[in-house]
């Protein structure tokens, strides 16, 4: 009976001691000495207006752990898909006119790449001021001839036109491939960009206020000082010029005052102190929506103290003949006022401007 | 650097050269019995019958032995002649007849003869050392079954002087050599009265005293054991000179209780913190976890957990333990850090020669996850040697469980099912090794290794309402799965030796402690789905909130997308170095004896906490995994357990993500994956530290034994040095991290604690006591790490507070106990807390940067009272005719009420009255049991009342966790001497944890686990 006993002991001993807590699992290969140094696209952006004659992609390194590699980093690429222009290395042609990248905010470096057809290779080296650059901007030439007009030389893009284009004009930059003394660098998944040239007999392109009736400025200042502090506090006479440009997707109006700072890069250079609001845009069938997010600015200290989301609710009309653009705004909300508590609400609209084209 | 080396090095100098002073002092008496010396008794010597002078007579006998005499020629008269009766004896002799004869008293330290004049008054205070004392030691055991019974009080017969016997049944009592009997009571036992015949300075060594059960009805009720633990726990209690309470091994395996902490849920005045249905921290008496101090073996345990203190008492198996002590009244030798309570996990001991082997397997089922459970243990122990000197003692237990729950939470419009599947195994092996020098000395060795792992699955459905239906928010459905392993691994070693001398009693002890948390990985990707809207509603079911999803079906896993994962992992690790030194000189005060006991201590602490939290986002657009292509969505990634009766039906769920094959993609699509670096970096730097803590101690009290008066005095001094080192997070304007600066901070505070105690016996059975102590509670590490985080953004930032200073408290303590002869107890008491510095997380306006922030930071308050009464009833009718004397009941209950007073947190001026957090008012338990012959069955219920988990920004904005009611069911039957079956039925009711903000109704929390069961074998060889 004993012997029963201690067999049967032994055995659901063994059971109960086999049963323990499953440490099986997957391991993610994510520690801090094998994490990745990932280039990727600037897919935020995707087209410029047709007058321009190139356009520079950013490819960046995504946030990274420690300092980027030493080794030189080589990417193949491809422009291929073209519509409605050409690739070749001929000025009325795409083609990579230059890869450059920042060293400081006044200075550029250059990259040495190939261009053969459309393919090539992106050689990325180190600086020897700031090491492995950040980012690199890869700038295309897009079709333009040169004109010589009072007396001074000037590239006109090809492909400005004055007819509203129905068919996309634009081309794709596909990375291929990357290859790297260092195997933790990798190129981002998204290895395409899909570049679109703006039409610019659309809302996509530069408008100007007309603002010689203090009135309109006024309308302006009510219109958008919500969500500007410092709109909010500026007077009519230190306004010199108020636009609206409308690119890939965003929105930036732009009041150029009259006093001037001197330029950051070239001593004795002055240029216009500007204000800006931005806001990521929709513009649909006449109908148009601008977000954005400004700060709530502290009355103690006059410093930002939060970030509010803002919606901006509008119709639009581009006429073609007398090259105008007229927008009605409706709404203005915000995240602490919406509904019944928006700064304003009318279906019929409550400011509208006219802005002629830039 | 170099000065704090020197600080360190001056301190260590300080407590190193008075540990050498104790140690020579100890010697030169402790080598004067137990050396190499001769015995004054034992060298004859020849004299001559006239000496001209006493003098003379000394230099004669140093001429003719090793002893040197020592004396001040201005304190001591040698000049006068002396006639000696004999000249031939022993040196003893010849001292005697001198003494008889002059006004000397003659003391031999080592080969050294002290002469010193004696004084013809009496002394107040005499040593016993001057006396004709011996000493007496034994041990008592139960006559049936030679188990020793500790807690036996053993006092001279008709006398007050007296001895308790210790875990092992052993005692030591130093008595004058005129005593010539000695009386044993134990509950529940006859009490024997021994002849003895003491001799001067020697030791009698008696024979193990067997004591018998007092009455033949009680005997049929323990005769399997089934009221030994109550005997055991009751005696000790009973002649304890502190408020305790006793909790003794066999006691805790008559409740279903598989680990530390449900085990303490039975003891009045303790309640318990759960995780997932199991308890995990105690609250004693009202207060919070930190005011407890948790040691093994005397030695207090360090927390494996990162940020605080208290230990997670699911760690520990319950049936590692001889007993558990929880100390409600310290006493000036144990540490002053504990306002709650003390409590002392107490590892097994080898008793007898006989070899004993006792184990128990469990195998059992958990009715919400539909799993088996099982737990095993294994103890061996013996005694060697001819005198059984050598102990050795090992226990082993494996315990393994599937758990699970099903619960919602509330969060303002958010509402939130999780269910969860956990796995859970606690492993440990401990050990004691002891070894009797003789009669009066041990040494041992006690080893203990816990090993809690817990793999816990949460699969969750998060739904976001867009109350307002703001144009910038959207209404969404968040499905997150969460896969972690936590291992905490606690071990404990101590060293050390019980010495009892003629003139003293010594014990020192080092040890060892180190506790660590290893969560190895803890994931927890998470999916979004935006919808057109939720509707939620929490009034007309506040028990069962209902929610209608609007514009997709919340069960199709294909419209959730991936929104981010993190994978993290963290090592927490705390250590505790010990070395302490006890010294116990017996004396007598105007006929009353006493004890004058001293000692010091110095513990070292070591914590840190180092972690790593990766968030990354997805930067890859669409995906191919495993055959499907398309959008990051769920259903990709389905797998794990699927709750088809999740809150009993009242939801529907569906399959949630597999964390593996998730991780699986995560390895295969690395560069898709963009790390949140400014939130990894801050949150490493942030919430990871070291730190150290050095406490040293010193006490001194005195015990007096007055007829049927007890008293207890002393005093005891810690001071504690604490450092630190975090690193700050500072955010800019625009709520960038703009950099991450070191922090290190420090700290030195000491307290001086007078403790006095007052124990009257109006008879054997009944005990009035009256304590008045002074204790403390150290902050928690993660308030006075000096970390930071600041949001200048946000105008908001919390910050450590190296300055914060420990609660100090004043208890007093009264307390009627009256046992009953057949194993019972009634007692009724009430105490009162006084604590000052009271911490709690104070908000203040404060400018950094010049940029004016509101910041987080506990804050020591003004004063907080508690006040509670405790009632306790235990009692086992074997007075009631035939098979009825098997019924006995189990109950406990204590009140308690508190008020703290905090700065007003709505008004932001002035103060404000609130509970103290974790203070229930209502706290008791009820267990009515059957134990008769080979039956015994037991139905318990364990009630806590509701209290404040967590202080909201107003008082309607306080967490509080509801009361909660247990009810198990437990039964055995011992069908052999060596075999036991017993089934246990636990959370019959399926009780749910609950928590509630500011009224009862407004649920934010209901958890609910099932019941589970257990059917096990125990048996003893």
């Amino acid at each position: 009976m004993k012997s029963i006993y201690k067999i049967a002991y032994l055995l659901i001993s063994v059971g109960l001691l086999s049963a323990c807590v499953d440490q099986d699992f997957v391991e993610p290969q994510d520690g801090d000495s094998e994490s990745l140094y990932t280039l990727a696209l600037d897919t935020d952006e995707g087209g410029t207006y047709e007058s321009e004659t190139d356009y520079g992609l950013e490819i960046a390194f995504l946030d990274y752990l420690g300092d980027l590699p030493s080794e030189s980093i080589t990417l193949e690429y491809e422009i291929k898909d073209v519509e409605g222009m050409e690739i070749g290395e001929a000025d009325n042609q795409v083609h990579i006119k230059e890869v450059i990248y920042e060293i400081d905010d006044c200075t550029e470096g250059e990259l040495a790449f190939t261009f053969n057809a459309g393919a090539g290779t992106i050689t990325i080296e180190p600086d020897p001021e700031i090491g492995m650059p950040e980012a690199i901007e890869v700038v295309f030439s897009l079709p333009f001839e040169t004109v010589i007009e009072d007396g001074e030389e000037e590239e006109e893009s090809l492909l400005d036109d004055d007819i509203a284009n129905e068919d996309d004009r634009g081309f794709v930059f596909e990375v291929t491939g990357i290859s790297a003394g260092n195997d933790r660098v990798a190129f981002s998944p998204i290895t395409a960009f899909e570049f679109v040239l703006l039409d610019d007999e659309t809302i996509a392109t530069e408008w100007v206020l007309d603002i010689s009736d203090e009135e309109v400025f006024n309308q302006l200042k009510l219109a958008f000082s919500p969500v500007s502090a410092d709109l909010a506090d500026l007077s009519y006479e230190e306004v010199d010029e108020i636009k609206m440009e409308f690119e890939y997707e965003e929105m930036k109006l732009v009041i150029a005052l009259i006093e001037e700072e001197e330029d950051e890069c070239e001593a004795g250079e002055f240029d216009n102190v500007e204000i800006e609001i931005e806001a990521d845009y929709d513009a649909e069938d006449g109908e148009l929506e601008l977000e954005g997010s400004y700060f709530i600015m502290s009355e103690d200290d006059g410093e930002p103290e939060d970030e509010l989301d803002f919606l901006i609710e509008a119709s639009y009309e581009v006429n073609l003949d007398d090259e105008t653009l007229t927008i009605i705004l409706h709404t203005l909300e915000d995240e602490d006022n919406f509904g019944e508590e928006a700064y304003y609400r009318s279906d019929n609209g409550i400011y509208t401007f006219t802005l002629e084209k830039d | 650097m170099k000065k704090k080396l020197l600080e360190r090095i001056v301190m260590l100098s300080k407590f190193t050269l008075y540990g050498l002073l104790i140690i020579s002092v100890l010697s030169s008496t402790l080598w004067a019995k137990s050396g190499n010396a001769q015995n004054v008794k034992e060298v004859e010597v020849a004299l001559e019958s006239h000496y001209t002078s006493v003098e003379a007579l000394l230099k004669e006998i140093e001429a003719e032995t090793s002893f040197t005499f020592m004396y001040s020629s201005d304190r001591v008269q040698m000049k006068q002649p002396i006639q000696l009766r004999t000249v031939k004896a022993s040196v003893a002799a010849v001292l005697y007849e001198v003494s008889e004869k002059t006004d000397l008293k003659f003391k031999q330290i080592n080969q050294n003869i002290v002469v010193s004049p004696r004084r013809r008054k009496a002394p107040m205070v005499t040593l016993k050392t001057a006396e004709t004392w011996g000493i007496i030691t034994g041990k008592v055991v139960d006559a049936s079954t030679n188990e020793p019974l500790p807690g036996a009080s053993v006092v001279e017969y008709g006398g007050t002087n007296g001895s308790v016997t210790d875990l092992l049944g052993e005692f030591s009592l130093i008595v004058k050599t005129d005593v010539k009997q000695i009386e044993i009571r134990y509950l529940g036992f006859k009490s024997k009265i021994i002849d003895v015949e003491v001799k001067e300075s020697d030791i009698l060594v008696l024979d193990n005293i067997k004591m018998e059960p007092s009455t033949i009805s009680l005997n049929e009720v323990i005769a399997y054991g089934n009221l030994e633990g109550q005997q055991k726990a009751l005696n000790q209690q009973k002649n304890a000179d502190n408020i305790k309470n006793v909790v003794a091994a066999d006691q805790i395996g008559r409740f279903p209780d598989p680990n530390v902490a449900e085990a303490l849920q039975r003891i009045p005045g303790a309640n318990i913190e759960r995780d997932q249905g199991e308890g995990r921290y105690v609250l004693v008496r009202g207060l919070a976890p930190q005011f407890t101090n948790i040691n093994i073996n005397g030695e207090q345990v360090p927390s494996p957990e990162s940020g605080v203190r208290y230990v997670a008492l699911d760690a520990i198996p319950a049936d590692q333990l001889a007993s558990i002590e929880v100390t409600k009244a310290l006493t000036p030798d144990m540490d002053g850090d504990a306002i709650g309570g003390s409590v002392n996990l107490i590892t097994r001991t080898a008793k007898s020669s006989k070899p004993s082997i006792n184990g128990t397997l469990i195998g059992g089922y958990n009715a919400l996850i539909q799993k088996p459970n099982g737990q095993g243990s294994l103890q061996y122990g013996q005694r060697f040697g001819a005198k059984q000197q050598l102990g050795l003692l090992i226990n082993a237990s494996h315990y393994y469980t599937d758990r699970g729950s099903d619960n919602w939470e509330r969060d303002g419009a958010e509402f939130e099912l999780r269910d969860y599947a956990l796995q859970r195994s606690r492993s440990a092996i401990s050990g004691t090794l002891d070894y009797n020098l003789s009669a009066n000395s041990n040494l041992y060795f006690r080893g203990i290794y816990n090993n809690f792992q817990d793999r816990e699955q949460r699969r969750t459905y998060l739904f976001v309402a867009d109350e307002d239906d703001s144009p910038f928010e959207d209404a969404e459905i968040e499905r997150a799965s969460k896969d972690r392993l936590e291992k905490q691994i606690v071990t404990s070693f101590n060293l050390g030796g019980k010495h009892t001398f003629s003139s003293m009693m010594l014990d020192y002890e080092i040890a060892y402690a180190e506790a660590y948390q290893d969560t190895p990985f803890d994931f927890e990707p998470v999916f979004k789905a935006e919808v057109d809207n939720i509707s939620l509603d929490f009034e007309t079911d506040p028990e069962f909130p209902s929610f209608s999803v609007e514009g997709a079906d919340h069960l199709d896993n294909t419209i959730y997308e991936f929104d981010e994962t993190t994978f993290g992992n963290t090592f927490a690790i705390d250590i505790n170095k010990t070395a302490k030194i006890n010294i116990g000189i017996p004396y007598q005060l105007s006929g009353a004896d006493g004890l004058l006991k001293f000692g010091g201590k110095m513990r070292l602490k070591e914590k840190s906490l180092r972690i790593t939290e990766n968030v990354y986002g997805w930067e890859g657009g669409d995906i191919s995994f495993e055959g499907q292509e398309g959008d990051f969505t769920l259903e990709k990634f389905e797998g794990g357990l699927l709750d088809e009766n999740f809150l009993n039906g009242k939801y529907t769920l569906n399959r949630n993500l597999d964390v593996s094959r998730f991780s699986s993609f995560f390895n295969q699509n690395r560069s898709g994956f963009q790390l949140e670096v400014e939130d990894k970096m801050v949150a490493e730097s942030v919430e990871s530290y070291t730190a150290t803590e050095d406490v040293y101690a010193a006490y001194v009290m005195t015990r007096l034994q007055f007829k049927k008066l007890m008293a207890l005095a002393g005093l005891r001094y810690e001071t504690t040095k604490v450092t630190y080192k975090s690193q700050a997070a500072v955010f800019d304007i625009e709520g960038d991290l703009d950099r991450i600066d070191p922090v290190n901070g420090g700290v030195t505070y000491d307290f001086l604690l007078p403790q006095a105690h007052l124990k009257y016996q109006l008879n054997p059975l009944t005990n009035i006591r009256l304590a008045a102590t002074a204790s403390y509670s150290r902050p928690n590490f993660e308030d006075i790490v000096p970390s930071q985080e600041i949001e200048l953004n946000a105008r908001e930032g919390s910050i450590g507070n190296p300055e914060l200073a420990p609660v100090g408290a004043i208890n007093l303590d009264l307390m009627v106990e009256h046992y009953f002869g057949t194993v019972g107890i009634i007692s009724g008491g009430a105490f009162y807390k006084n604590l000052t510095d009271f911490i709690y997380t104070q908000r203040f306006d404060s400018t950094i940067n010049e940029v004016n922030v509101v910041l987080n930071q506990s804050q020591n308050g003004e004063s907080a009272n508690l006040l509670g009464l405790e009632l306790a009833y235990q009692q086992n009718f074997t007075f009631l005719p035939g098979a009825l004397k098997g019924f006995g009941i189990y109950a406990n209950y204590t009140y308690t009420n508190s008020k703290a007073t905090i700065e007003n947190r709505e008004e932001g001026v002035g103060n404000e009255e609130i509970r103290l957090p974790g203070q229930a008012t209502h706290v008791g338990n009820l267990s009515l049991s059957y134990d008769y012959k080979k039956l015994n069955v037991r139905a318990s219920a364990n009630f806590n009342g509701s209290y404040i988990a967590e202080l909201g920004d107003d008082a309607s904005e306080d967490v509080y966790v509801k009361e909660r009611m247990q009810v198990d069911i437990t039964g055995a039957y011992r069908f052999s001497k060596n075999f036991q079956i017993f089934a246990e039925f636990m959370n019959l009711t399926n009780q749910p944890y609950e928590v509630y903000v500011g009224e009862e109704n407004q649920y934010i929390q209901r958890e609910f686990y099932a019941c589970w069961s257990r059917l096990g074998l125990k048996f003893n060889f």
